[in-house]
């Protein structure tokens, strides 16, 4: 090469442009690569473990999937300046959102992901909090009026006014381009959780289900198991049957079983809230249905009123004023040593193993709900209700969907992170949460809970999954269930007689169905009924 | 309009407060009515008012729930407004004439007032609530839960929901009663109350028979507030009760509320609540020709 020989203008110009345009095709190539790369989350190492459980009433098979631990999207070019809005839960659900306390090390791990949202993804989330107590009200009315959300995160128990009245966008579209892995999700999540009629519109924030907790030191102290064997012939183990639930809580009531000088009691559960629950893990396992195919009203009846009669003989195994007790008092009832057994929410676990609590970590068994037996066989259901899914509202602009959804995959991929942690009020939804991949997240939020305790705790969610049922989701929930919650606390307060409050229950739920729109109600049920037979809870 | 053959400009000054309350009085009060003629179920996108006639006042008026909300309403009304009436004259009457720390004294008895509905209701909420509350600490060291028959201590509030509501509502609503009385008083002519007084009349006599009848407009007029307020009663029991238990403390406005916010029955509720207007029109025309209120 000579370096006295000169260009000439033309040459420099064509040269020029070549390596431009080979920059240009470089980065095109380069960014749409990375943008699939990125935009696919770890091939699951999946191990598949089928289990049937056969009852009189109805089969129920699932798959327990082994799922690895998804992988944040990291890599994905940003979409530009979108500013989202998010309406969700005020208070300790709204953490994995924004928590001002969250930190690398220490702190409230895994929460915050807002932030990180927009350094990733420029996307600009403006949150609102929420208060749950009125949450509905405050949904429906910003969707029939001014429709300023983009994201709400809401309780499914809506699902049918807010999935069956049309006011989501559909996401099976956006899941298959984003190929999110909903096998993840155990059947009653993924069809009756974020399903309606045959479509998926939500992806789950919080998967609520009841677990059986019971004090497992307690449990194991001889002295006490000795007591026990004494005074009933068998060994004292968490409780299978409903049966024995009642005379393991009548043992623990009314004594000072952990030498705190305090009279203690055998259990409690959450009847100011969602008294309906509480009632449905009964009645469901002596193979109950909110409404048969006809929209007869929490059939069979009569094991209506056997499940509320048995629920208004625990309650003389509770604390003072356990009427008044919603989520967090029941959760403290377990965690300061108050009862020795609990049937909620699965917070109870990862508040003791947060250590925050007088009852820490270890101390705290968690199991399956007990049940009855029914036809010969244990029939063990778990109440899935509350909960809390996401969804793009149909106010989004249709420019801005795509972003929306992109958050929301952003939170079903960290949910991993944020969901070990007993702050936020968030529980496990998927299989790859309950997973042993799982198991440093939960480690990182839980300190004060041995590796095997978070294991007891994490297979128990997974069987508690398995056994899932769900609320009642139809136009109206709240008023059926309203209805149902205040004939049982008549009955619990012994003002009418338990089969006086069901027979009461079932006239006005016909009455409210009459008043919906009786062929529209049954309409909607039977499109219910389809994600039941989906998930395989419908009786065959 | 003409005064004494003159256009009176008072009518202009005063059209914009009767456009503004046109707006938020009139408009309100005409499109509920129209709403309570009309099945809307608005939770369906897409979905239109269709005219219905009278059937939701058939229904309203077979409704036996909202009867028990009426009742348990007329319940309170029957309790807390003559209670807060006479705690709050005793305070008037005792703070009446002037002593060392009254005004400091007078300022801690009207601080429930300044306070939010759903404030007073947490706050008693937590005082009554057993195992932690105040109220079963000591009634449990002083022994009055076994005096009292109870062979456990008890919830208050849901054993005795409405009592406990009305209970709050009278901490919170008797110093309204204390400071207009004692307004009252205060401007009653001294030489009249002092000559009764000289002339030997007992102190009970003063106030039953000069002061009482002086005070006639002012306390109808307090009276009439406190009954118009405890129709519209809603935060205490929505913050203490939610209604419960069963429908044991649903007061008529918390029922109109479930009706339109939470089971989305928006012309139903428009229904109730122009029966509750009527209802509270009756109640304070009744009270206004039996007292003999004048204007």
């Amino acid at each position: 090469m000579g370096f006295g020989r000169r260009f000439s203008r033309r040459e420099a110009i064509g040269t020029a442009a070549k390596v431009a345009a080979g920059v240009v095709i470089a980065g095109v190539v380069g960014g749409v690569a990375g943008y699939y790369a990125g935009a696919t989350t770890a091939v699951p190492t999946v191990k598949t473990e089928t289990k049937t459980v056969t009852a009189a009433a109805q089969t129920i098979t699932t798959t327990v999937r082994e799922v690895s631990t998804k992988t944040v999207t990291a890599g994905v070019p940003p979409t530009g300046p979108v500013t989202i809005t998010l309406a969700c839960d005020a208070g300790h659900n709204y953490l994995p959102w924004f928590d001002p306390k969250e930190a690398p090390e220490g702190g409230h791990y895994g929460q915050n992901q807002a932030p990180k949202i927009k350094e990733v993804l420029g996307i600009d989330i403006v949150g609102e909090e929420v208060d749950p107590g009125t949450e509905f009200s405050i949904y429906m009315a910003d969707l029939t009026g001014p429709g300023k959300y983009n994201i709400i995160v809401y309780f499914p128990t809506y699902n049918g006014d807010i999935l069956g009245g049309g006011w989501a966008v559909p996401l099976d579209e956006y899941i298959k381009k984003y190929r999110i892995n909903l096998d993840d999700l155990p059947p009653v999540y993924r069809y009756l959780y974020c399903s309606w009629g045959g479509k998926t519109y939500a992806l789950p924030y919080d998967g609520d289900f009841h677990a059986l907790y019971y004090r497992k030191d307690v449990f194991a102290n001889s002295d006490i198991r000795k007591k026990f064997k004494d005074k009933y012939g068998r060994d004292l183990e968490p409780p299978k049957t409903y049966d024995e639930y009642l005379q393991v809580a009548e043992f623990f009531t009314g004594w000072d079983w952990d030498g705190d000088g305090e009279v203690e009691y055998g259990t409690v559960e959450d009847f100011k809230d969602l008294t309906w629950g509480i009632f449905f893990d009964r009645f469901a396992s002596l193979g109950g249905l909110w409404f048969d195919e006809e929209m007869n009203p929490l059939v069979p009846n009569d094991a209506a009123v056997k499940a509320l009669e048995d629920l208004v003989k625990i309650t003389d195994y509770m604390p003072p004023g356990f009427l008044e007790f919603g989520a967090l008092e029941v959760f403290d009832s377990m965690t300061k040593g108050i009862t020795a057994m609990t049937l909620t929410w699965p917070d109870v676990g990862p508040r003791a193993g947060s250590g925050e609590f007088p009852v820490k970590g270890d101390q705290v068994g968690t199991a399956l709900v007990p049940g009855y037996i029914v036809g010969g066989k244990l029939l063990r259901y778990s109440w899935t209700g509350v909960g809390r899914v996401m969804i793009i509202t149909v106010h989004t602009p249709e420019e801005k969907r795509e972003a929306a959804f992109r958050v929301l995959k952003w939170m079903w991929d960290t949910s991993v992170y944020w969901v070990p942690s007993g702050l936020n009020g968030e529980d496990p939804f998927a299989y790859s949460h309950t997973s042993p991949g799982a198991l440093s997240h939960w480690k990182k939020a839980n300190p004060a809970w041995s590796e095997e305790g978070i294991l007891d705790y994490m297979r128990a969610a997974a069987e508690n999954f398995a056994h899932g049922y769900p609320d009642l989701y139809l136009p109206g929930a709240a008023q059926y269930t309203d209805l149902l919650s205040r004939y049982i606390m008549m009955a619990v307060r012994k003002e009418i007689s338990p089969k006086d409050a069901i027979s009461r229950t079932v006239e006005e739920w016909r009455r409210v169905t009459k008043d919906l729109g009786e062929e529209k109600q049954k309409t909607l049920w039977r499109q219910q009924i389809v994600e039941y037979k989906r998930a395989g809870i419908w009786p065959k | 309009m003409r005064i004494g053959g003159q256009k009176s400009p008072y009518f202009i000054f005063i059209l914009p407060s009767l456009i503004i309350l046109s707006a938020i009085i009139v408009f309100p009060f005409v499109f509920n009515l129209y709403l309570s003629f009309q099945k809307w179920d608005i939770r369906f996108r897409g979905a239109t008012p269709e005219f219905i006639g009278i059937t939701n006042y058939l229904k309203a008026f077979s409704d036996t729930r909202f009867f028990n909300s009426l009742s348990k309403t007329l319940y309170m009304l029957s309790l807390a407004v003559p209670l807060e009436f006479f705690f709050g004259l005793l305070l008037a009457l005792l703070f009446y004439e002037p002593f060392k720390g009254r005004r400091l004294l007078s300022l801690f008895i009207l601080f429930p007032l300044a306070l939010s509905d759903a404030v007073v209701g947490l706050v008693w909420g937590l005082v009554l609530v057993p195992t932690y509350g105040p109220v079963d600490y000591f009634m449990r060291i002083l022994g009055l839960w076994d005096l009292l028959g109870f062979k456990k201590p008890i919830s208050l509030v849901t054993t005795y929901p409405m009592e406990m509501i009305i209970m709050a509502d009278i901490w919170q609503w008797t110093p309204f009663f204390y400071i207009v009385l004692l307004a009252g008083l205060a401007s009653l002519p001294r030489e009249i109350i002092e000559a009764a007084e000289i002339d030997g009349a007992a102190r009970f006599n003063v106030v039953r028979y000069i002061m009482m009848p002086m005070l006639k407009q002012v306390i109808g007029v307090t009276l009439i507030i406190r009954i118009t307020d405890i129709f519209k009663t809603f935060g205490l029991p929505y913050v203490m009760t939610k209604g419960g238990p069963g429908f044991a403390s649903e007061v008529a406005s918390l029922y109109i509320f479930n009706q339109a916010l939470q089971f989305l029955n928006v012309t139903y509720a428009a229904t109730l609540t122009i029966i509750l207007i009527a209802a509270i029109t009756i109640v304070i025309n009744v009270f206004i020709r039996g007292y003999r209120l004048k204007f």
